[in-house]
């Protein structure tokens, strides 16, 4: 049998009819009866960690589940209460969570989606049983002078972290040197807090905060130095020859503030120094109890150094003078049978003693731009002239070396 | 009833093989290329086995980018003996069904048990399976061809016979092969499965006619007819397979398409050029093949076999990646850039085996033996065979222990001093960077929660910084020249962008760039790793992003390779069981009707043979010839002072002492005295790049070389030219040695006072949050000047920063540059020319490049040779008319100490000159210094830096030369401190607050006046890297 249009249709009507007569005769919910219930809230100042309930009196037998919810919004968040039965009373018991928060609770009883009745707590903080103060201060290190301070702020709590209601006594003390400060401040907005003024001096200043019988952590404070002032110089060598070998050490004074405190260790001193040529040399030194050394290599060449300190920007020294004098009158040359050898030396120092190894000797050959350096060893250097490069013939030879100058002149063979 | 008894070779071919490899992988395994990639891997899915996104690498990734079977198998097991264990038990897996892969595979080719057995033990010992097992490790690739092989057989008898039975089994075999390896049914489709199709065919058409030779092309096409329905019916359901199984990663290949550039790859070179790459990938995979090439070609053009001999031509010619222009053109530009192109190579080597197989039966047992001992008689024979038999074994040992001699890996690192580390104190909360590890960075990354930027599977790179480069990974990018070093400074630069915090170096190479671009030691850990620190660079946040995924994709990617899996175990079930009910003559295949043709003597096979097998013998010498020619040490004046200069460069300084004329007197104690003294930058921190050496009067016993040398520093380009002197002694050339520095230090012993900081971080011994007492007041530095600049086509910021607190100060400086309608266009921070740490009062001046990503264009061109210097300056989409400036402090407390003074600073023409000289007690090991050019009115016109290639020891001092920049176009765009801010508060408040009264004449002391047409004075700062601190 093949199946028709008519068949189908004739099943969907069928099925279609089925299932309006079950839902037609499927039971009614019973009507929504309205309930009479009032909440007693509760009374009297409200202090955070206390119980809060609410009691439902109503007409209805206590054993209804109809009760309706509540519905919280506090400092912590927002909830709905189920009424629970004690002792045939319904009420609803505001969660710790909620009842340890110090500030305003709203609440709603709503009942199948009806707001039967709203109001709002206030739950001030627990100050018979006070917890701690926290304290800042902030910026943690400030300069000796008028235009630096800091600040101190102090956030008393109860023993369940809430804030200390507005106008409470809040004692602020410092300590710097021997002198202790004590100001009693109220707290506003939640805080108490003072400003601090740099001590002229450096040192340490201590703060703490105490209310009733508790008391905040230390809290510290680091007065460093101002920006320093000028300061003088001086150097400390153990001869005054240009032989190049020997260390000096240039020194400041103390260095120390407007109000004499000493500035900060690790402070960078440079030393600027000009010799009578305009060479330039720079060393650094960094302060330690306010003294900064440096050091520096004798020159080779005899000359007058003008030499400058300063802490960039800031403070420098006057300007300081040496003089370094001449190791050797004229420089000592040989050459050699056939001319292509030259040796310079001995070079000799300050005493007659052979000079240190390593000084420069320049060799320019003809009118070159370019020298030729070597350094010294045992006094003595040479340059030789292999026939590869030099033809027979003169040659003029110049020589430089510990500020003196020499020209030669050699016929090569 | 021969084929009833069990098969000796294949059994002894398995032992052998468990034996060979079960043994040499524990001592090789964990050292090759791949092996830790793979167990990082695996520990991933170990720990999270449908999450497919990993943190740990790349700023977070998705395994998806690689199929996950071998993976999830060792992750799998890891649960019973832990990842190493699940490692190698998955390799002697692969192992077994390599061997019995080519033992079926050979059977459908040379239908002949014997000859199969022969291949499968010469499958053991095959220089490119070792070579994939032993160097690379690259297990998935092993095992997915392994199963790609024994799946031939049923495909081959789907087709022939067509029982669906067979195309399951197949289909089965192929879906293991697509979950563990993408690449290899890919390609296997083309290079095994169409010859095999062509080979049914063949065989079909071969059935219906009497001898081979009837076998035509129609014949071919009308048997390939009567296939075609079953043919296209495997095709499709094996395309449904290989898209099915995977799916998820064809997905994300769609989606996250790789933008990586291309990485260069030794596979891809001209191997006649790159004889290390030819070596390692074509003379060890092919070994002992390559004597019996015109064998494998004669029988692989056989009209049976034919099509395999097209796919084995192909495949050798593409395994010879660019030695010609061929396999270019086959694969295009694209797809040979992304592919390494070994795996042709390996494949065509496994193709070879069973005709290998052949060869060797032929020749132990068969014609050749007659053929030989009849022409040479049997001792020859023998000896023939003893020498191929020894090669082929030493091409084995030689390629297992390859990673011994030549070592591709750094030695194994203890990473738990790194672990304790990173778990210690929240470390792992900020990301990391290890320098210097080789793939042992996988193995760091499988054991840590910390998450680095860097990563060893290039393929899932989503950073642009590292996928516009052409780098392997930053942690050996002093191996990339300037694409490595760039990009890796990119990452040191602007570290905070990526909350990089810690970085772990196991090469000294890398410290001079970690120090000049503000990085300091904290400490060595106790195997010897340096761990470096960034100052102020914020903790990661809790919640990292990643690209989400459907569960279905999740779920298909952890159920459908397990299932492959299970799905074979049955279906192999099953075919045992019913076996075990069948008569035994039933379980021939039925290709076992094609044996070979019962071999004819062919003279012009074997003289060509032969003939070959000397020429290849004729090339080796000559090779060899060449290779002692070119190195032997002493032979030539070229030779030595190269040799000198590679032991030099090696620091294998007693070898460079055995070039040193021995007639100097200059005894190994001394020369090794002179090497200890001398440090710096080219000494202690170049690689050689290049060298060119003329040599000139030339006589028979003396010569001159001028030798012109490029080395690479992490920091610069530094070329050296000198000029060695050359003796021939005893027929070996020598070098004289060079004279050295005679100057002697003024004091034997002195002393020195210094001042030291120290930083508690948390006093309280914590895990949790520092202490608000405990944290550190950010010091206060002041900007004095901040221009922003155009020089040549360039934008700028320079100016200069003091630190006006008491307390040292380590600082970083942002710069952002704005449209005149105040929209960003670039920001970067000060990399290396400026002076990072910063005594109170020290100031220090500084420039800011706007870098760019390099080459994110594919127009743009790419640089040949390297300059670290070089970088892409930023495209500006419009003229920047202002900028602001971020510098954030931090207190200081290590590389304070400043070792170097100017001297003798005098001014020429265009050069300033003169010592730096080191009056304190510690050798600085890298000077840089800092000029800054200034116009009459003493306004910053530039800040540039100059590395000082030698260091200068206690109490010695260097010359140091400054050209002074040319003139050039220049403008300036904006100035002033109205939008600097310090720490996030206005510079304008601290300069008002902590030094009011500036005064300027102090500032102007240090300024060396020069004659210049733009630039009126100069001033140099030293900053300088101390190697070894003095504790």
């Amino acid at each position: 049998m093949t199946l028709k249009k008519i068949h189908i249709i004739s099943i969907c009507l069928a099925l279609l009819s089925i299932s309006y007569v079950l839902v037609a005769f499927q039971k009614t919910p019973e009507a929504v009866r309205s309930i009479v219930s009032r909440l007693s809230i509760p009374k009297g100042p409200l202090f955070a960690g206390q119980e809060i309930r609410f009691k439902l009196v109503s007409d209805l037998p206590t054993t209804s589940s109809e009760n309706g919810v509540l519905f919280i919004h506090g400092s912590y968040g927002t909830t709905l209460i189920e009424a629970s039965i004690k002792n045939e009373e319904v009420i609803y018991i505001i969660p710790k969570t909620y009842t340890r928060r110090a500030g305003y609770l709203d609440w709603k009883h709503i009942q199948n989606g009806e707001i039967l009745d709203r109001g709002s707590l206030y739950i001030s903080s627990d100050t018979t049983h006070l917890g701690t103060i926290e304290n800042y201060v902030g910026p943690r290190s400030i300069n000796a002078n008028l235009r630096d301070y800091s600040m101190m702020v102090s956030i008393p709590t109860d023993h369940l972290d809430n804030m200390i209601p507005d106008s409470t006594k809040v004692f602020l003390k410092t300590q710097f040197r021997d002198r202790i400060q004590n100001t009693k401040k109220l707290i506003t907005h939640n805080i108490a807090w003072q400003r601090i003024p740099a001590p002229l001096m450096t040192g340490r200043i201590s703060t703490g905060a105490t209310l009733g019988t508790i008391a905040s952590k230390e809290r510290v404070i680091d007065i460093f130095p101002d920006i320093a002032t000028d300061y003088t110089m001086d150097v400390t060598r153990t001869h005054s020859f240009a032989d190049g070998n020997e260390l000096m050490t240039f020194g400041t004074s103390q260095i120390k503030d407007q109000n004499d405190n000493i500035i900060t260790d690790g402070t960078l001193v440079t030393f600027h120094i000009r010799d009578s040529n305009n060479r330039y040399w720079e060393t650094t030194g960094i302060s330690r109890n306010g003294y900064a050394f440096a050091k520096a290599l004798h020159p080779q060449i005899p000359s007058t150094w003008t030499i400058k300190s300063s802490i960039e920007g800031i403070a420098q020294s006057e300007e300081f003078t040496i003089t370094f004098l001449s190791v050797l009158q004229e420089i000592p040359t040989t050459l050699s049978e056939d001319g292509r050898e030259i040796t310079i030396g001995p070079l000799t120092s300050y005493l007659g003693q052979i000079i240190q190894d390593g000084i420069d000797v320049k060799l320019y050959i003809e009118e070159s731009q370019e020298p030729i350096t070597q350094l010294s060893e045992n006094g003595i250097v040479s340059f030789s002239f292999p026939k590869e490069q030099f033809p027979e013939g003169p040659l003029q030879l110049g020589i430089e070396t510990l500020g003196l100058t020499k020209t030669i002149k050699t016929s090569l063979n | 009833m021969n084929q009833s008894k069990t098969n000796k070779h294949l059994i002894t071919a398995v032992l052998l093989g468990i034996i060979f490899h079960g043994t040499s992988m524990f001592f090789t395994l964990e050292k090759t290329y791949d092996a830790l990639i793979h167990l990082f891997f695996a520990n991933h899915y170990a720990t999270s086995w449908f999450e497919p996104w990993n943190y740990s690498w790349y700023t977070g990734f998705t395994v998806m980018g690689y199929p996950p079977l071998v993976h999830q198998s060792i992750g799998a097991l890891s649960s019973i003996g832990g990842l190493k264990f699940g490692l190698f038990t998955v390799a002697l897996l692969g192992i077994i069904l390599f061997i019995t892969g080519v033992y079926r595979f050979t059977q459908v080719l040379i239908p002949n048990k014997k000859i199969a057995g022969f291949a499968s033990i010469l499958a053991v010992f095959s220089s490119s399976f070792v070579e994939t097992l032993h160097i690379f490790g690259q297990l998935p690739s092993i095992i997915g061809i392994a199963v790609l092989m024994h799946a031939l057989p049923d495909i081959y008898l789907w087709i022939k016979v067509g029982k669906h039975f067979h195309l399951i089994k197949g289909l089965c075999l192929l879906a293991v092969t697509v979950t563990s390896h993408h690449v290899t049914p890919i390609f296997g489709m083309v290079f095994f499965i169409f010859p095999l199709i062509g080979m049914v065919t063949m065989d079909t058409a071969r059935e219906r006619v009497t001898s081979s030779r009837e076998v035509t092309f129609f014949a071919f096409a009308k048997a390939l007819k009567k296939h075609l329905l079953r043919i296209i019916l495997f095709g499709v359901s094996s395309l449904i397979l290989i898209i099915g199984c995977i799916l998820p990663y064809w997905i994300n290949t769609k989606e996250n398409p790789i933008t990586q550039v291309p990485i260069p790859h030794g596979s891809r070179d001209n191997f006649l050029e790159v004889t290390s790459s030819g070596l390692v990938f074509f003379i060890i995979p092919w070994g002992i093949l390559l004597f019996i090439m015109p064998y494998i070609f004669y029988r692989y053009y056989s009209k049976r076999l034919l099509f395999f001999g097209i796919s084995f031509t192909l495949l050798f010619i593409l395994g010879t990646g660019g030695t010609t222009p061929i396999p270019l053109k086959l694969l295009g530009e694209n797809a040979f850039n992304i592919l390494t192109l070994d795996r042709f190579t390996l494949w065509a080597s496994i193709m070879a085996l069973p005709v290998f197989g052949e060869f060797c039966y032929r020749f132990v047992e068969g014609d050749f033996k007659k053929y030989l001992q009849s022409k040479w008689g049997p001792y020859h024979h023998r000896i023939i065979g003893g020498i191929l038999a020894s090669i082929f074994i030493f091409s084995a040992i030689f390629t297992i222990t390859l990673g011994k001699y030549r070592p591709s890996q750094p030695k194994a690192i203890n990473m738990l001093p790194i672990i304790n580390f990173l778990n210690e104190d929240d470390h792992d909360k900020w990301r990391y960077l290890p320098l210097g590890f080789g793939d042992q960075m996988a193995w760091l990354s499988t054991q840590t929660n910390a998450t680095t930027v860097d990563g060893n599977y290039h393929s899932a790179r989503r950073l642009p910084e590292l996928t516009s480069r052409a780098v392997e990974r930053l942690e050996n990018s002093k191996y990339r020249g300037i694409e490595g070093i760039g990009s890796l400074q990119q990452f040191l630069t602007v570290p905070e962008k990526y909350h990089l915090k810690y970085v772990f170096s196991n090469d000294k190479f890398y410290d001079p760039l970690l120090y000049f671009t503000g990085w300091h030691r904290l400490s060595k850990l106790e195997n010897g790793i340096m761990v470096w620190e960034k100052a102020g660079v914020t903790p990661l946040p809790t919640l990292l992003p990643k690209d989400d995924i459907p569960l279905f994709q999740k779920l298909l990617w952890g159920i459908i390779p397990m299932l492959t899996i299970l799905c074979v175990f049955l279906i192999y079930l099953q075919s045992l069981w019913s076996k075990s009910f069948q008569s035994i003559s039933k379980h021939i295949p039925i290709y076992f009707r094609f044996q070979p043709d019962p071999t004819k003597e062919s003279k012009l096979l074997y003289t060509s043979s032969i003939s070959w097998a000397f020429l290849i013998v004729g090339i080796c010498f000559y090779g060899l010839y060449t290779f002692y020619i070119k190195n032997a040490t002493q032979i030539s004046p070229e030779n030595v002072v190269k040799a000198y200069y590679d032991a030099m460069d090696y620091k294998e300084f007693e070898r460079a002492h055995a070039y040193i004329d021995p007639t100097s007197q200059k005894n190994i104690s001394q020369f090794m005295l002179e090497i200890s003294v001398s440090d710096g930058l080219l000494s202690s921190y170049a690689k050689l790049d290049a060298m060119d050496i003329t040599i000139s009067e030339q006589t028979k016993i003396t010569a001159k070389a001028s030798i012109t040398a490029t080395w690479v520093t992490p920091l610069k380009v530094i070329t050296t030219s000198e000029i060695l002197d050359l003796n021939l002694i005893d027929k070996k050339w020598y070098i004289k040695p060079k004279a050295i520095d005679p100057d002697i230090p003024p004091d034997q012993f002195f002393s020195e006072n210094s001042i030291s900081f120290y930083n508690h971080g948390k006093r309280k011994i914590t895990s949790g949050h520092t202490y608000h007492e405990d944290v550190l007041k950010q010091p206060v530095v002041e900007v004095l000047s901040a221009r922003l600049l155009k020089k040549d086509s360039i934008y700028v910021i320079v100016g200069e920063i003091q630190n006006v607190d008491n307390v040292p100060a380590d600082i970083s400086v942002t710069g952002n540059l704005y449209t005149k309608d105040d929209i960003s266009l670039a920001q970067f921070n000060a990399k290396d020319i400026i002076k990072h740490k910063l005594l109170p009062k020290e100031t220090t001046p500084f420039r800011i490049n706007f870098e760019d990503i390099a080459w994110s264009k594919n127009s743009d061109q790419k640089p040949t040779r390297f300059d670290p210097n070089a970088f892409t300056g930023v495209t500006l989409d419009e003229i920047p008319s202002t900028f602001n400036l971020q510098v954030t402090a931090n207190v200081a407390t290590t590389d304070l100490y400043q070792p170097v003074g100017l001297s003798m600073t005098e001014v020429s023409d265009h050069i300033v000159s003169g010592t730096l000289s080191n009056t304190s007690i510690q050798a600085a090991t890298i000077p840089q210094l800092l000029v800054t050019y200034y116009n009459t009115t003493d306004e910053i016109l530039w800040v540039d830096a100059t590395y000082i290639d030698t260091s200068v020891r206690q109490q010695h001092k260097t010359l140091f030369k400054i050209d002074i920049l040319e003139k050039a176009p220049f403008k300036v765009i904006s100035e002033g401190l109205e939008n600097v801010a310090v720490n996030g508060l206005p510079n304008s408040a601290i300069a008002s607050k902590v030094i009011p009264n500036r005064k300027q004449a102090i500032t102007d002391y240090d300024k060396i006046k020069i004659i210049h047409p733009q630039y009126a004075y100069l001033k140099i700062k030293p900053n300088v890297y101390i190697g070894n601190p003095l504790e």
